[in-house]
C-alpha cells in the first residue's frame, strides 16, 4: 500500500512531541477558563506576605501537575490501523481504547492553530457515523505524516466502497490530480466582507436605540426628547440627527468587524478539487482544512444577496453527513465562488444535472396566501393595536405600509420559487433579496414526509419534506397528486436506483 | 438480481393513499385520555391552589374568566385528542414504513428500510398497564427523519421491530 517498509500507521504510533506542549497549553487554558474568577479575586485582594507565599506554592503545584498530566497523556496515546479499524488508545489513569471501522470515518479535518503552524504540525479530527459517534482527534501530528495517513484512509475508502452498492456512483470516479478551483486574495475577501448583511445589523441597532429612547423616558420622568431639548438645549431635530449618526457609526463598526472576521476566517482560502471530492483550506490564525468526501455530500446550496449578485459572487455550502452529535459542524462553506466554480461542483456532485431534462414547477398561490397571512396579517393586528393605543406617526406609517410591503415581497418570493424535478434529483430555486439554489440527489433522501395544512387540504395541494443525513429540503404547495407520485417515485428510486427508469408523471 | 417490489415496480406507481392504514388500538385512546386527565388535573390543582390561598385579584370575578379559560382549553384538547387519534395510523409495507397523523396539519412520514439505522421500542409504566408500547425508527443524521409511533400494542411493536431488523439485515 505504501512505500517500502511498514508505514507508521500500521504500528502503534505516538503523536508529534509538540503535542505535549499543545496539551499543556490546552490544559492551562481550560484551568484559567474555569478558575478566572478566583484568579481575579487573588490579584485584586489585599496581599499579605504569608498568604501570597501559599498561593505561589499552589501555583507551582498546579503547574507541575499539569506538566505531568500532559506528559502522561502524550506517552499513553497511541494510534494505529489494524484489521480495517482505526484504533486510538488514550487516557492517563483510566485507559480508553477507541476503535472505529475505517468505513465509518466520514470526514477528516486538519486544523492548525498559531502554535501548530510554528512547528508545522496539524491536529486531526475524524468524524464518524452512527448515533453514538465517537469522535477521534489527535492533538498534533507532523504535517507530512498526517497527509500520508489521510491519503491512506481515503484510498482505503475508495477501494472498499466498491463493495457496497450504496456508494457506487462515487467509486467510478478515477483518482484525479488535485485541481485548485478557487483561491481568494485579499481583494476578494474584502468584497465578501463588504457584501455581508450590514443592513440587518444596522436595523437591529436602530431597534435597540428606539427602544432605549423609550426605556429612559420613565427614568427621566418626561419624554426623552423633551429632556434633551430642555436640559441640554438640544432640539428635536438634533436628536434625530444624533441618532442617525449613531446608526452610521454602528454601520461602519459592523462593516469593519465583519471585514476583520471574514479575513480571519477565510484568509488565504484555497478550494481544491481532489479525486474523492473537495478540500477547503482557510484561516488566518487557526488554519482549517476540511475535506468533503463526495458520497457524503448530502446536498448543495449556493446563494447570493443583491450586492454579491452585482459582483457575480456566490456563497456555496456543502451539507455533509455527520453523526448526531456533530450536526451543523459538517457544513462546509466556500464564499466568493463564481459561476464556473459552482458548475464544477455541481457536475461533480450531480453529473446528470447539467444535461438532464428538468421539469420546472411553481408552488400554488396558496403558498403566497399562507405566508401573507402569517407574515402580513398577524403582525398587522399587533401593529393596529399598538398604533391605536399609543399613537405616533412613525407607527402609523409602518402600519399602513406593512401589508403592501409584505404582499409585494411575498408575491416576488412566490414568483421566484421554482422546483425542478428530474429522474435523479431535485433543484430548488428561491429567494428574492437573497437568492438561493439547492441541488439534491434522490439517492441521499433518508425519509419523506407529506404535509398538508387545513387550507392546503381544501385546495388539494401539499408540501413534501425530504430528510437527508444533513438537514432537510422542503418543497411547498404543489398539487397533491404530483406530490404523491413524486414520493412514490423517490421511494422506488431509493430502493433500487439501478433498475428503475420511469418518467415522473 | 431483479427489482422485486410489486407495489412499486409498475409504471403507474400506486399512491400511498391506496395503502390501508392500520389504526391504533382503542386502549391507546384510553391511555391518552388518562394522560389528558393527569395534565389537566395538575393545571386545575395549581389554579385551585392559587385561588384558595392568595388574594391576587381584589374581586372574585376575574377567576370566572380564568376557570372558563381552563375549561375551554381542556375541552379543546379532549376533543383534539379524539380527532387526532382517529386520524393516526401506520402501514408496514414490503420496503418501507409509513406513519400518518395530525388534524390541523396532516403529515405522512415514510422511512424506507434501507435507510434505517436502528429501531427502538419503548414502554412507559402507564402504557405497560394497557399492554401498549411505542416504536421509534431512526435514520442517519437528522432527527426530523426519525419515525416514532406511540400507543400501539407492545407485541405489535416487537413484531414490527423484528420485521424491520430482518429487512435491514437482508439488505446488507
Amino acid at each position: 500500500m505504501s512505500d517500502g517498509g511498514t508505514p507508521f500507521y500500521f504500528q502503534p504510533s505516538r503523536q508529534s512531541p509538540i503535542a505535549i506542549l499543545l496539551i499543556l497549553a490546552r490544559l492551562i487554558r481550560s484551568l484559567i477558563g474555569q478558575f478566572w474568577p478566583l484568579l481575579l479575586l487573588l490579584l485584586l485582594r489585599k496581599r499579605s506576605a504569608n498568604s501570597s507565599q501559599f498561593w505561589v506554592w499552589v501555583g507551582i503545584a498546579i503547574t507541575v501537575l499539569s506538566v505531568v498530566r500532559s506528559l502522561v497523556t502524550y506517552f499513553r496515546t497511541h494510534f494505529y490501523i489494524q484489521d480495517d479499524e482505526f484504533i486510538l488508545e488514550k487516557g492517563g489513569f483510566t485507559r480508553r481504547r477507541l476503535s472505529v471501522p475505517l468505513d465509518k470515518i466520514q470526514t477528516i479535518t486538519f486544523q492548525q492553530t498559531f502554535l501548530h503552524r510554528l512547528f508545522n504540525v496539524v491536529s486531526v479530527e475524524m468524524d464518524t457515523t452512527g448515533a453514538k459517534g465517537s469522535e477521534i482527534s489527535l492533538t498534533a501530528l507532523d504535517r507530512d505524516k498526517a497527509t500520508v495517513l489521510r491519503e491512506y484512509l481515503l484510498r482505503w475508502k475508495k477501494e472498499n466502497v466498491n463493495a457496497t452498492p450504496a456508494d457506487q456512483e462515487a467509486a467510478t470516479a478515477d483518482i484525479a490530480p488535485e485541481v485548485e478551483l478557487l483561491k481568494l486574495d485579499l481583494g476578494a475577501l474584502f468584497l465578501i466582507g463588504l457584501s455581508q448583511n450590514h443592513l440587518r445589523s444596522a436595523g437591529i441597532l436602530f431597534g435597540l436605540l428606539a427602544s432605549f429612547a423609550r426605556e429612559i423616558q420613565p427614568i427621566l420622568g418626561k419624554s426623552a426628547y423633551k429632556y434633551f431639548e430642555e436640559e441640554w438645549g438640544l432640539s428635536f431635530n438634533f436628536f434625530w440627527t444624533f441618532a442617525l449618526w449613531i446608526i452610521v457609526f454602528f454601520l461602519i463598526i459592523s462593516v469593519i468587524a465583519t471585514l476583520a472576521l471574514t479575513i480571519v476566517r477565510f484568509y488565504n482560502l484555497r478550494f481544491v478539487q481532489t479525486g474523492e471530492g473537495f478540500r477547503l483550506e482557510a484561516g488566518l490564525f487557526t488554519r482549517r482544512e476540511q475535506a468533503a468526501y463526495l458520497p457524503k455530500i448530502q446536498f448543495l446550496r449556493w446563494s447570493s444577496n443583491p450586492l454579491q449578485r452585482l459582483w457575480g459572487m456566490y456563497n456555496l455550502r456543502f451539507y455533509q453527513a455527520a453523526g448526531h452529535e456533530l450536526r451543523g459542524k459538517q457544513t462546509l462553506q466556500v464564499p466568493g465562488c463564481y459561476p464556473h466554480q459552482i458548475a464544477t461542483v455541481q457536475t461533480a456532485y450531480f453529473p446528470a444535472s447539467v444535461q438532464e431534462q428538468w421539469q420546472w414547477h411553481r408552488p400554488h398561490r396558496l403558498y403566497f396566501r399562507q405566508r401573507l397571512f402569517i407574515l402580513g396579517l398577524l403582525p398587522l393586528i399587533g401593529l393596529i393595536l399598538k398604533t391605536s393605543l399609543d399613537f405616533s406617526w412613525v407607527w402609523l406609517a409602518i402600519t399602513l405600509l406593512w401589508l403592501p410591503f409584505t404582499a409585494w415581497w411575498q408575491w416576488k418570493l412566490l414568483l421566484r420559487k421554482e422546483y425542478g424535478l428530474s429522474p435523479d434529483g431535485l433543484w430548488v430555486k428561491s429567494g428574492y433579496f437573497t437568492q438561493s439554489q439547492i441541488l439534491l440527489l434522490w439517492a441521499n433522501v433518508q425519509g419523506l414526509e407529506v404535509q398538508q395544512t387545513f387550507l392546503e387540504k381544501r385546495h388539494q395541494v401539499a408540501d413534501l419534506t425530504f430528510y437527508t443525513a444533513s438537514g432537510e429540503v422542503e418543497i411547498e404547495s404543489l398539487p397533491l397528486p404530483m406530490v404523491n407520485s413524486l414520493r412514490d417515485y423517490v421511494l422506488a428510486k431509493i430502493e433500487e436506483p439501478k433498475f428503475f427508469e420511469v418518467a415522473i408523471t | 438480481m431483479l427489482f422485486e417490489n410489486p407495489q412499486i415496480a409498475t409504471t403507474d406507481l400506486p399512491s400511498v393513499e391506496d395503502v390501508n392504514f392500520q389504526r391504533l388500538p382503542p386502549q391507546a385512546l384510553k391511555l391518552r385520555t388518562i394522560g389528558w386527565c393527569i395534565t389537566q388535573g395538575i393545571i386545575l390543582l395549581i389554579l385551585l391552589g392559587v385561588f384558595l390561598s392568595g388574594e391576587i385579584f381584589k374581586k372574585q370575578w376575574p377567576w370566572i374568566f380564568i376557570f372558563s379559560a381552563w375549561f375551554l382549553q381542556a375541552a379543546y384538547f379532549f376533543w383534539m385528542a379524539r380527532k387526532r387519534f382517529y386520524r393516526e395510523g401506520y402501514a408496514v409495507r414490503e420496503k418501507d414504513i409509513i406513519h400518518t397523523k395530525g388534524f390541523w396539519l396532516r403529515t405522512q412520514l415514510t422511512v424506507p428500510y434501507n435507510r434505517v439505522q436502528h429501531v427502538e421500542i419503548e414502554q412507559g409504566p402507564l402504557a405497560r398497564a394497557f399492554g401498549l408500547g411505542g416504536i421509534s425508527v431512526y435514520t442517519a443524521g437528522d432527527s426530523g427523519g426519525d419515525l416514532s409511533i406511540s400507543g400501539i400494542e407492545y407485541k405489535e411493536a416487537e413484531r414490527i421491530k423484528q420485521f424491520i431488523a430482518q429487512k435491514v439485515g437482508s439488505d446488507e
